[in-house]
């Protein structure tokens, strides 16, 4: 009776948060944004924006060690210009695999403060996707039975939100396997804030349990099924270095094309990413770097290298990328930067 | 704002061969300079659509 009661009580298991990168320590597109809608920031989140934005900024804040232990780091949203003719501004998550969580009860737990007064959160979201072709076409909002529109203070406090999936049962799902539940935090359309997030837990159930700290690298592979880059985890893309590019062909003899060369993504994305961007490592955009300098020479490294063809990344698929530069050098290996996004 | 990519044959010893050509299913994204590929289920695809649909059009291949 022990035994069954333990494995049947709610989240005592590994996994139990839906959600990734819910203490915002990951961050490979960078550490500060200037939200765009559809924009994605630190890694899995998003922006849904509109109107005339003012000054936004959101940042990976680092949080002193006696602030919030164990958490080191926030998502800090500052809005200190209001922005004008706004609807919606939203920061989520889309979790993949909305049939997950069909017809369960969730609860959203996270911790969060503002830096003066209060912010009154007009709404938190929990929004069924069904994704690409499926019905129906547009998200449809759950809401929450309770916690839904918390009031942010400047003390770190633990928020909780419940709110039940209702059963896609009759709905249909898209083919092409992204459905997913969006869960996030609206935030005011006017006016001026400054909050901090973390902790960002999504559990099946309807008791917020302690949050789930998982090892970095394991939170950082989740990410990487959804965006990955060549570059250190500490290097925004498109950064003048040479660390980290990846070989992209070898050629052979001088003034001949034919270097082909394979990138592989460090984990299987899941999808074909729907976007990839490529650098040299001066940081210039789609062109190459290359060394050169046959057998005895010195070798040299040089950037702005030319493609055969279009340039663009060929042969694509969830586990890379083939791309074909001209070299213009004898003996000359070459490497691009990259980042690739499947994200949902 | 988006732009088509444009690219020649070449032969073995790159020159160019023939007439500008335009890489059909990807097109590059102008505010980031990013490959747009032309997947279905990929977010970045079903904005560039949007866009199209609201009477846009990319940018010509350079030559």
């Amino acid at each position: 009776m022990a035994l069954i009661g333990t494995i049947n009580a709610p989240n005592d298991f590994a996994f139990k948060n839906r959600i990734m990168n819910g203490a915002f320590a990951i961050s490979q597109r960078g550490t500060s944004f200037t939200p765009t809608d559809l924009a994605y920031g630190l890694d899995r989140w998003h922006f849904r924006l509109d109107g005339t934005p003012g000054t936004l900024a959101v940042t990976q804040a680092a949080l002193a060690a006696a602030e919030l232990p164990p958490f080191s780091y926030a998502m800090r949203f500052n809005q200190s210009v209001t922005a004008s003719g706004r609807t919606y501004l939203r920061v989520g998550q889309h979790i993949e695999g909305l049939e997950a969580f069909s017809g369960q009860q969730v609860v959203v737990s996270f911790y969060a403060k503002c830096a003066s007064g209060t912010v009154a959160i007009p709404t938190l979201r929990l929004d069924r996707y069904f994704g690409t072709g499926g019905s129906p076409s547009q998200a449809d909002n759950m809401g929450f039975s309770s916690g839904g529109s918390p009031t942010i203070t400047t003390t770190w406090t633990r928020y909780t939100a419940i709110g039940n999936v209702t059963s896609t049962s009759g709905k249909t799902y898209g083919t092409n396997n992204n459905s997913s539940l969006l869960v996030g935090i609206d935030f005011p359309t006017s006016g001026t804030f400054d909050v901090y997030v973390t902790g960002f837990q999504v559990e099946i159930g309807s008791v917020a349990t302690p949050f789930e700290f998982r090892p970095y690298g394991t939170e950082l592979t989740l990410c990487q099924r959804y965006y990955s880059k060549s570059y250190n985890h500490d290097v925004v893309p498109g950064t003048a270095t040479q660390v980290g590019m990846e070989v992209c062909g070898f050629q052979g003899a001088s003034g001949l094309g034919g270097a082909y060369g394979n990138v592989k993504f460090p984990v299987k994305m899941r999808t074909t990413p729907g976007t990839i961007n490529i650098w040299d490592g001066a940081g210039t955009t789609n062109t190459h770097s290359y060394t050169y300098g046959g057998a005895g020479s010195a070798q040299a490294i040089a950037n702005g290298g030319s493609w055969w063809g279009s340039g663009t990344p060929f042969n694509t698929s969830h586990s890379g990328f083939f791309m074909r530069p001209t070299g213009s050098q004898p003996s000359a290996w070459n490497y691009v930067h990259y980042t690739a996004d499947a994200e949902l | 704002m988006y732009k088509l990519i444009g690219y020649y044959d070449y032969d073995n010893h790159l020159n160019k061969v023939g007439k500008l050509k335009v890489e059909e299913n990807v097109v590059l994204r102008l505010r980031d300079n990013a490959y747009v590929y032309f997947i279905e289920d990929s977010k970045d695809y079903q904005e560039y659509l949007k866009w199209v649909a609201e009477g846009n059009t990319p940018e010509p291949a350079d030559e």
